[in-house]
């Protein structure tokens, strides 16, 4: 989480405009979605991986460790795909027909490309950044003020739990199934009064300061042109035509 | 375990986000009447949102010898309320999307559905029951936050078996296959979080009374 949030902080992208990177990341998990099929999945994911790569100058070793995760389940779900189980007096297991061993390779596929573009979203703009975009958008303003103190709070908590967790790792408060239970039960029990605690004074601060209701976060972003996003908006529509002639 | 990006049909991933939709819409008008009411208790909900958060980035053995996350429905449905949580969770899963990688944009309406509000719909109905049947509050929890975790993962099952369902044995099939898959390690996992949350809450009851007051503040007037 603090890779992503700090190559989303330092990428070579980060003053452009955060609706301009949503349209081209969005924009193509889009297309490879709804038109693109083989040709156009390879196509989709090697821009995407020369945008981030390349363009935005995001570094490899932080691209691998965000697909980590999502590379693991869409093996384990693609295997499953191509497994085939029916009832005839009991359980029957076999391999799938080549057209469902096909399906199953296409989904996995499409899969790794979203997942390509969503990881490109998330390595060169900032949560805050989205956040705001949306709130511009029309999101409810205290949902959306909800959401930014969320963030806030969210690094406060995870300091905590870190801290917890190395102190009972050191008292050897994780030797054992058992007592690891027990470490997180009584981490995470001493955590909420600890965060409730922080809330309340964040509170009283923000009383006294005079708050409206509404957080504001600096932005670093330039303002997004009509212009380009128009630019952007139509380069999408001919990269899907294209997407969908070549298959 | 959330349903990855792209892994779901356009048509499923707008289906989901379609039935989602009214539960989080509900929940946000619920929530923004209760700010506008009593703004002190925005702060409360944004820590109770970034507590539900952590409490996924806490990892969990298991007994395949795995180690997971724990979902945080159970507890966080019985200490928040179901509609409450539907609201946290989907930003939450907002937040794992963007900030781990973990789930995606697309499916995000299927997860949502399954685990910010099946799960917490369930472990919230199960945990009243049981205790106005005259459970113990630490079976009831146990139970809740157990069955809570598996419910996601059942809804997760059937969610993948509509989108792929399997040539010979048809949706029945396909969630055979998701949910035998999902039972070797989601078994254990969900009674490690109901064993975790059992211990949470009695260690919260013991030494936290004034905290839970205080959510007891908005878990009246948003939830049910």
């Amino acid at each position: 989480m603090r890779a992503i949030d700090r190559a989303a902080q330092t990428n070579r992208w980060r003053r452009r405009p955060a609706a301009e990177k949503a349209l081209i990341f969005i924009g193509l998990m889009l297309v490879s979605l709804v038109v693109a099929g083989w040709i156009g999945q390879i196509v989709i994911l090697l821009l995407v991986l020369c945008l981030v790569l390349g363009a935005a100058r995001v570094g490899l070793r932080d691209v691998r460790a965000a697909a980590v995760m999502p590379a693991g389940f869409i093996l384990a779900g693609t295997a499953v795909q191509m497994i085939t189980l029916h009832w005839a007096g009991g359980p029957v297991v076999g391999i799938a027909d080549p057209d469902m061993l096909s399906a199953a390779a296409f989904t996995g596929l499409r899969s790794v490309t979203c997942v390509a573009c969503l990881i490109g979203l998330a390595l060169t703009t900032p949560l805050t950044s989205l956040l705001q975009m949306i709130q511009r958008r029309g999101l409810a303003p205290d949902i959306s003020d909800l959401a930014m103190m969320m963030f806030r709070i969210v690094w406060l908590v995870l300091d905590c739990l870190e801290t917890g967790q190395r102190a009972q790792a050191a008292r050897l408060g994780h030797a054992g199934w058992g007592r690891q239970i027990r470490s997180g039960g009584r981490l995470l029990a001493g955590l909420l009064p600890r965060v409730l605690d922080r809330a309340q004074r964040m509170n009283a601060g923000l009383a006294v300061r005079g708050y409206d209701g509404r957080l504001r976060f600096a932005g670093a972003e330039a303002v997004a042109a009509p212009a380009r996003l128009a630019l952007l908006a139509g380069g999408l529509v001919f990269a899907a035509a294209g997407a969908a002639w070549i298959g | 375990m959330h349903i990855m990006e792209g892994y779901l049909p356009a048509t499923h991933a707008a289906l989901w986000a379609a039935v989602s939709a009214p539960f989080v819409i509900h929940g946000a008008r619920r929530i923004t009447r209760l700010v506008r009411e009593t703004p002190e208790v925005k702060l409360l909900l944004a820590a109770s949102g970034a507590y539900v958060f952590v409490l996924s980035a806490l990892k969990l053995p298991s007994v395949t010898g795995s180690c997971s996350h724990p979902t945080g429905t159970g507890l966080a449905a019985t200490l928040f309320g179901p509609t409450v949580t539907a609201v946290l969770g989907t930003i939450v899963l907002l937040f794992q999307a963007l900030l781990l990688a973990h789930g995606g944009l697309t499916t995000l309406g299927a997860n949502v559905f399954s685990m910010a509000i099946a799960g917490p719909f369930v472990a919230w109905g199960l945990f009243h029951g049981l205790t106005r049947m005259g459970a113990g509050a630490a079976l009831a929890i146990f139970v809740a936050a157990t069955l809570g975790d598996l419910a996601t993962y059942v809804v997760t099952s059937l969610q993948l078996a509509l989108a792929f369902p399997d040539p010979a044995g048809g949706i029945a099939g396909a969630a055979s296959k998701f949910l035998g898959i999902f039972a070797l390690t989601q078994v254990p996992l969900a009674i490690s979080e109901g064993l975790l949350t059992v211990v949470v809450f009695n260690m919260l009851g013991r030494y936290s009374r004034s905290e839970l007051k205080a959510l007891d503040l908005f878990r009246g007037r948003v939830a049910s």
